[in-house]
This record gives C-alpha cells, sequence and structure tokens, in this order.
C-alpha cells in the first residue's frame, strides 16, 4: 500500500508545483486576482458567448461580410497581422542558428514562443473567419489543391506551426525534466530552424500573392507584381520590430525572471535589433517607390487614396526608419522601442489597407466591421497573451534552467 | 507615351533609376547608421 501511494503522492506534488507554481491551487486561484486578469475576464466573457454565436449561427449573425468583402477584420488583422507579426521566431532564429549572431540567443526562446503563439492564434482567427472550419486539414489529407496559392500557404503554415513547435520544444523538456528528449530536441533544432526558414520565406511571400488573384479589386497603388516580396520584407520588419516590442513588457512584466546582466545586454540587443530595422525599412521604402514606377501610377498619388498611400509610406515606414536612425546614433534604446512600437503600428496599417481599405475601393458599398468582430479580434488576442504569460511563468523562456547551462547556450 | 516600347522604357528606365539611388543612398545611409554621434564614445 505504502509503495502504491508514495509514488502517486509525488506526481501530484510535481503537477501541483508546475501548473500552481509550488501553491496550492486556493493559494494560486487567490493570486490571480489582479487588474490586468479583471480586465481579461471581462473581455472573456464577452467574447465566449460571441464565439458560441458564431460557431452556432454563422458568419452572418457575428459579422459584416458579404459576397463583396468575403476577407474582413478577422483575415485582415487575426491573420495576415499575426503571420507578418509572428516572423520574429524565423527572423531571430536564421540571425543566431544561420548567420551566427550568438549575441541574440538570449533573446531567441522568446521570439520562437511569439511566433509559435503566433501562427497557433492565426489559425485560431482562420476557423473564425471559415464557413466550414472542421474542413481546415482537407489541403493535408482530402484535397490537393496543387494549384492554389491557398494550399500552399495551408500546408506552409501547417509545418511552419510544426517546425516552431520543435525548436520550443527543449524549453518544454527541460521544464518537465525529461533530459533525455530535450537532448534529441536541441540536436534537431537546427534542422527546423532551416525548414522553417525555407517555409516562412514562401508563405510570408504567398500571403502577398493571394492579392495577386485580384488585380480589378485592390487599389493600383497596392496592386503589385512585387506585392509577394513586399509582404515578406515588411513580414522581417515586423519580426525584428515585434521582438523589440515583446522583448520591451517582458523585461519589465517578468523582470524577477531576468538577471541583472541581461538587463544590461538587452539595450545592446535592443540597438542592434534597430539598426537592422532601419536599414529594412529604408530598402522597404525603395520598393514601394519601384512599385509605383512599375505600375505607372505616378498619377494616382494625387488623390485621396494616393494620399492614403503616402501616408502609408512615408508616415509609416520612412518616418520611423529616420527615427530608428536617430536612436541608435544616439544609442538610446528607449527611442529604438518607440520606433519598434510605430512600425508594428505601420505593418498592421499595411495590411489593413491591402486587405480591407483599398480592396473594393471602386465599389459604392464599404465593409465596416461590425462589433463582434472587433470582440472576437480582441478575445483572441487578450488569450494569446494569457497563453504567453502561463508559459514564460513556468518554462525557461527568459532564463536559463540550471540544469543546462553549457548546453543553453548551443540549443 | 505611345507604343509598348515606350512604355516598357520609361517603366524600366524609372525602375533602375529608382534602384541606383537606392544603393548610392543606402551606402551614405549605412555610413550614417554606424557613425556614433559625437559625444558618445562607446
Amino acid at each position: 500500500m505504502t509503495v502504491m501511494t508514495r509514488p502517486q503522492a509525488s506526481i501530484r506534488d510535481q503537477l501541483t508545483d508546475k501548473l500552481f507554481l509550488g501553491m496550492t491551487p486556493g493559494e494560486y486561484i487567490k493570486k490571480q486576482i489582479t487588474p490586468f486578469n479583471i480586465v481579461a475576464a471581462l473581455i472573456l466573457a464577452v467574447g465566449i458567448p460571441i464565439t458560441f454565436v458564431r460557431f452556432t449561427q454563422g458568419l452572418a449573425a457575428t459579422t459584416n461580410l458579404t459576397d463583396n468583402y468575403p476577407w474582413g477584420l478577422w483575415i485582415g488583422v487575426d491573420v495576415l497581422c499575426g503571420v507578418a507579426l509572428a516572423a520574429g521566431g524565423f527572423t531571430l532564429g536564421s540571425a543566431v542558428y544561420l548567420f551566427g549572431m550568438k549575441e541574440y540567443h538570449a533573446i531567441v526562446r522568446p521570439a520562437v514562443l511569439t511566433g509559435l503563439l503566433g501562427y497557433f492564434f492565426v489559425v485560431i482567427g482562420l476557423s473564425f473567419d471559415l464557413g466550414r472550419p472542421w474542413r481546415l486539414p482537407y489541403p493535408m489529407l482530402v484535397s490537393y489543391g496543387t494549384t492554389s496559392v491557398m494550399f500552399l500557404v495551408g500546408w506552409h503554415v501547417a509545418l511552419y506551426l510544426s517546425c516552431q513547435f520543435v525548436e520550443f520544444c527543449p524549453a518544454i523538456f527541460e521544464w518537465l525534466g525529461w533530459k533525455t528528449l530535450r537532448k534529441w530536441a536541441v540536436r534537431v533544432t537546427i534542422g527546423a530552424t532551416i525548414f522553417g526558414v525555407i517555409l516562412s520565406t514562401l508563405h510570408q511571400s504567398a500571403l502577398g500573392a493571394l492579392f495577386l488573384l485580384t488585380p480589378g479589386k485592390l487599389h493600383p497603388l497596392w496592386y503589385t507584381p512585387f506585392l509577394p516580396i513586399f509582404f515578406l520584407a515588411s513580414a522581417i520588419i515586423g519580426g525584428m520590430t515585434m521582438v523589440i516590442f515583446e522583448s520591451m513588457f517582458s523585461h519589465r512584466v517578468f523582470s524577477r525572471q531576468i538577471g541583472h546582466h541581461e538587463h544590461e545586454n538587452f539595450d545592446r540587443l535592443t540597438l542592434g535589433l534597430g539598426k537592422a530595422a532601419a536599414a529594412a525599412l529604408f530598402a522597404y521604402f525603395t520598393l514601394k517607390w519601384i512599385g509605383v514606377a512599375h505600375g505607372q501610377h505616378w498619377d494616382l498619388l494625387n488623390t485621396p487614396l494616393g494620399y492614403w498611400f503616402l501616408v502609408e509610406v512615408i508616415g509609416f515606414v520612412l518616418i520611423p526608419c529616420f527615427i530608428f536612425v536617430w536612436a541608435v546614433r544616439r544609442e538610446s534604446a528607449a527611442w529604438v522601442r518607440f520606433a519598434a512600437i510605430y512600425t508594428v503600428i505601420g505593418i498592421i496599417l499595411n495590411r489593413v489597407n491591402v486587405s480591407i481599405i483599398a480592396f473594393n475601393w471602386n465599389l459604392p458599398d464599404r465593409y465596416f466591421p461590425k462589433w463582434t468582430e472587433f470582440v472576437v479580434t480582441i478575445t483572441i488576442i487578450t488569450v494569446g497573451i494569457l497563453t504567453f504569460r502561463w508559459i514564460v511563468n513556468r518554462m525557461p523562456v527568459l532564463w536559463e534552467h540550471p540544469d543546462y547551462p553549457s548546453e543553453y547556450e548551443r540549443g | 507615351m505611345h507604343t509598348l516600347h515606350d512604355f516598357m522604357l520609361v517603366t524600366k528606365g524609372q525602375e533602375y533609376l529608382i534602384a541606383a539611388t537606392f544603393l548610392i543612398l543606402f551606402s551614405i545611409f549605412w555610413t550614417i547608421l554606424n557613425r556614433k554621434k559625437k559625444g558618445h564614445t562607446s
């Protein structure tokens, strides 16, 4: 009897320790009553019933989507912005594992986690928008639409999500104390990263390629054969700036988990990322003008949507680029963080322009999202943040696991 | 522009001009980006 009960108690203790951070369930629940959690609970209290309505009564009950506007806020923000801003995983992964920039290793795990969760919640957001979400695995299992860009996007997102999971597995196994599995996971990390970079390059650009199918619908200033290149270039910028943005919050919210040395190093890494973002923004700014020249749409710049295009290209590409340069030269990490937030807003604006504002620009009826669409988007973002916090509070994402000090440098 | 040839000449000409300007400006941009402001020694 004693032999049977002792291991059970041990497993329960381990589970309690890992899930409730060493507290009893009651203590843990009491500690969760914080202003942030109350706001999150209120958002979920509205969002969950709307989710129920969406999946029981369909898209018409919860969206303003029509045949003219089959893609709305959920695709424009949840999917297009989500994928672009989750590019930090592949950007940092390439820098560290492929280009040997080992100094950025400390921020690879948070970047991979942001990417993993970003893509996961993209799939969640996508399932809200699909008429028959249970058919999501069809491109993988039933119907091979090899001539469709959507087929490529579907496969790539599924494979890349798996790659990022593999890249994040060492942290999960360190948390669970599974040393052998962790050793194997570290060994395949480099392969998963290389495969992930290939997949990201293709599907980030493929999301832009989706809009190549809409030459008569997308405004000529945004429609260009270079759309795939624009989406990839802006996703790289989005990835870098999101890493700065996410690190800024992580270093404040999870300050206790990060050592003093890491805090000092953090500003230096931020400046390095800011420098890379400035160069990428400068190149992206030039590419945008090559797009205008390619279509010979200079005359359209002197129209209302042309002014809006200038707001996007000058206000949200060139100006943040100059702020980055100014901040890097002054060695001001705070200004680099400001420029990063500014750029993230610019990336979101670009995706919303392409998918909603400049889309069907010549139609008299305009799409504006229903309030329930906003609530679902906010709910998904909230659940994403809660999941990120849950993982970071438990797994070695921002801190080095004491059992793997030297291996951590490599994996 | 009256012919397709004219259109291609103008379009490609502008694109190459933008690309060449970028290459020149980028080298200046990179120099400025990597030059520390006076007073910052680290």
